[in-house]
């Protein structure tokens, strides 16, 4: 597996993980950006479960979602809603033999570059462990 | 007819330009469907940047246009206004944002290259599939509902007040004014309070643009910003507000006395009653659960005694809509009650008073008429004033509420003035005298009073309780040792907390409250105003404990930020990236209407299909992700953008 260079997903809220993510660029924090690929939602509760299967589908490796911090949120609720989901999800992704640890779901406030790196970081590396994620 | 897209690649000096290969960029994006130019430029978000973008976007009649540099957060707005001037809908355009999430943080050329071409081609993808939204307006009404109607309230209120917007002032006391209209003086200076609040009274009383309601609370409110619906229920006075000139003639005649429990019942009032000297408006009101007549008794003094014919037995609760474009919750805050602990010693012994209580003692207008005296009519040898009653500590409120430690030494003040003999101490923990002003009150009380300091090694670490003929106050000092001490009084600065009724106001809001029982933000640091739902604002000690100039700030602040969006006669921008539901799809499963944060998902009557209100929906999409119909989308958010930002992105 050496050399394997992971590609992670990541839906970033507009409001606040989003903001994280520039933050870290900013601050210019030590993450593994080379194997992220970022979408921008306004809220992390618009992803569709459809939006992390298709992801796999095409080729991801893991995917992770970031939403604002509990009582954060730019509509009150919408990351509470999204990490409700996340539980079926996995159900939906064991059934098609994907593991639980290829998705994540965080919170990661406006400004916490130091948690996005964290995230990211963490993530990467667990997939790594992992090796590549076979579509077959 | 195919796309038009152009693709442009900002250097932004060398933050792009030297950390990938713009070469192979350009090249790259030259491949894709669609894209009929590829550039890149030094400083595109530069007055010469934008000048060249809006030219090209004419001269080559571009359809679409994408911009990889800096993230959108920091310049999507620039470039949509670019895209506007051009002519052509700001919303088709898409960014990448190929600096902060790319260049600054890829060591490698080619690595960083490698992304960035990835993070093109899911936005040439995207904004290939764009709509161009169309800010739309509705007719919105500009008047305010103010709620509370103490210093907060009447400073939004007069501030927001003006010819062609009106305010209604409401307020569930008789009278206005709040807890500033009970004080004596004020910190630091000792300028009368009610003769700073009076003249504030009479202009909003006076006023043309408000309306007062007193004696009214809110029981419902429906719509949204710019059209809200609420309904008020206001008590009934028995007493006619335009008739009535206060004159007193009827407290007179009233048989009827209520006491007023205060420090051992020295007060008391009739039936028919103003609740203080000076209360504004100065009419009396009939206490209904006190007064004879509602007792079923034949009683008639005040209508007979009454020169104007103002009495109005008659009169029942009235419920009004009002209809406005915002609400302030102005409704201030409660006091910690120190029964809830046993060392406080309040209730357990006489002589023992709150803050608030001390400030009714000092009121020239109170029950002893300003004098400081203990329930035996003398006035106390010495006088203890303990800091952080309920404050600063995780049994009851780990906050500290900031104001009390300059008040206890506007109160220890206050005593000196009257009872220059008189022992006067203060229990504190630590002393906060935040402000430019505070400092100064603290030497000036320090040096002129002689007021002695008692330290405590922790906020609660004091025992107070009934002694031998006087008060007994037990501290443990910094040095971890204990002290005995005793007083004729004591006086509590108990913590402010959020009012009693905060609950059912936030719930008939629809707002959320924070951990610590206030209303919440909608950003505590950028908007420390605004409540999380648009439209409903907030100031003065409902958002959090506060002095009186921090809550007339306060009360301006929700002023400027209603009228920075709503003007009388002007229509209201609404958010254009709204979800919108196909009807055709829709099953009318419901599943979007309970996860609907705003509300604005409804099943009319009639309709097998919901319907999204395009005022209240602020484009979140949780409802567009939840539908197992998939018959939501997300403006500017669409299933299909998105699939296909993925699909460029994963190469």
């Amino acid at each position: 597996m050496h050399g394997f260079e992971p590609k992670i997903i990541l839906f970033l809220c507009n409001w606040c993980s989003y903001e994280g993510a520039d933050a870290a660029g900013r601050g210019g924090k030590e993450f593994p950006s080379r194997n992220l690929r970022e979408i921008r939602v306004m809220c992390s509760g618009r992803v569709d479960p459809r939006f992390v299967l298709e992801a796999f589908r095409i080729g991801a490796d893991g995917v992770l979602i970031l939403g604002c911090a509990p009582g954060d949120c730019h509509y009150k609720t919408g990351n509470i809603e999204a990490l409700k989901r996340i539980p079926l999800l996995e159900r939906i992704l064991q059934q098609n033999g994907i593991k639980n640890d290829r998705i994540r779901f965080d919170f990661v406030s406006a400004g916490d570059g130091e948690k996005f790196a964290r995230v990211t970081g963490e993530m990467v590396k667990l997939l790594k462990r992992l090796g590549p994620f076979d579509h077959a | 007819m195919p796309q038009r897209i152009g693709v442009y690649i900002c250097e932004c000096g060398p933050n792009i330009k030297d950390a990938v290969d713009m070469d192979n960029l350009l090249e790259d994006a030259r491949e894709h469907k669609d894209v009929v130019l590829v550039r890149s430029f030094g400083f595109l978000c530069s007055p010469d940047g934008k000048e060249f973008l809006k030219k090209d976007i004419q001269a080559h009649k571009l359809s679409r246009v994408v911009i990889a540099g800096c993230s959108p957060k920091e310049n999507e707005q620039t470039f949509r206004d670019v895209l506007k001037n051009a002519g052509l809908n700001p919303f088709l355009l898409q960014i990448a944002n190929i600096r902060e999430q790319c260049a600054w943080v890829i060591q490698e050329k080619s690595d960083a290259t490698e992304k960035a071409g990835e993070l093109i081609r899911g936005a040439i993808n995207r904004v290939r599939l764009h709509e161009p939204l169309e800010i739309k307006t509705i007719e919105c009404c500009a008047d305010v509902l103010v709620v509370g109607a103490g210093v907060a309230g009447i400073s939004t209120a007069l501030a927001v007040a003006r010819k062609n917007r009106k305010v209604y002032l409401i307020e569930k006391e008789p009278c206005i004014g709040g807890r500033v209209a009970g004080h004596e003086d004020l910190y630091p200076d000792m300028v009368c309070a009610s003769c700073l609040i009076e003249s504030q009274l009479d202009a909003i009383l006076h006023h043309n643009d408000i309306e007062v309601l007193t004696l009214t609370e809110m029981v419902e409110v429906r719509g949204y910003l710019g059209n809200f619906m609420v309904n008020v229920r206001q008590k009934a006075r028995f007493v006619d507000m335009e008739a009535c000139i206060g004159c007193g003639a009827c407290f007179e005649v009233c048989p009827v006395t209520v006491p007023m429990p205060f420090m051992g019942g020295m007060a008391g009032r009739k039936a028919i009653y103003i609740p203080y000297s000076g209360a504004l408006p100065n009419v009396a009101l009939i206490d209904g659960e006190n007064c004879l007549r509602f007792q079923g008794e034949l009683c008639h003094f005040c209508l007979e005694s009454c020169p104007f014919g103002a009495i109005r037995y008659e009169e029942t609760e009235r419920v009004r809509v009002l209809k406005v474009g915002a609400v302030v919750v102005a409704t201030g805050f409660g006091s910690f009650d120190p029964q809830k602990d046993v060392r406080y010693g309040y209730g357990k012994a006489e002589n023992i008073i709150t803050s608030l209580e001390f400030e009714q003692l000092v009121n020239s207008n109170g029950p002893t008429e300003g004098k400081i005296l203990l329930t035996n009519g003398r006035p106390p040898r010495n006088i203890a004033f303990v800091h952080c009653v309920g404050s600063r500590t995780e049994k009851f409120n780990d906050y500290c509420s900031g104001v009390c430690c300059l008040y206890t030494l506007k109160h220890a003040h206050q005593a000196r003035l009257q009872l220059p003999e008189a022992g006067i101490c203060q229990f504190h923990s630590d002393l906060c005298l935040p402000g430019k002003d505070a400092q100064r009150f603290y030497r000036k009380v320090l040096k002129e009073d002689g007021i002695e300091f008692f330290r405590m090694l922790r906020p609660d670490t004091i025992e107070i309780r009934k002694g031998t003929g006087s008060i007994l106050i037990t501290h443990t000092d910094t040095q971890g040792e204990l002290e005995r001490n005793e007083f004729d009084m004591v006086v509590l600065a108990t913590a402010m907390e959020s009012g009693v009724e905060t609950e059912g106001i936030a719930g008939i809001l629809d707002v959320k409250l924070g951990e610590n029982g206030f209303f919440q933000e909608a950003d505590a640091g950028l908007d420390p105003v605004s409540t999380v739902r648009e439209g409903i604002f907030m100031a003065g000690c409902a958002q959090g404990p506060k002095d009186i100039p921090s809550s007339v700030a306060q009360g301006h602040a929700a002023a400027g930020r209603i009228m920075g969006k709503l003007a009388p006669g002007e229509p209201l921008a609404l958010e254009p990236m709204v979800c919108e539901i196909d009807p055709e799809i829709c099953s009318g499963c419901l599943v979007c209407i309970s996860l609907c944060a705003f509300k604005a998902i409804a099943l009319e009557d009639d309709e097998p299909e919901v319907s999204i209100n395009q005022a209240m929906c602020r484009g979140c999409g949780v409802c567009a992700a939840a539908c197992p119909s998939g018959a939501i989308s997300a403006g500017h958010f669409s299933t299909g953008a998105i699939f296909s930002e993925l699909r460029g992105l994963m190469g």
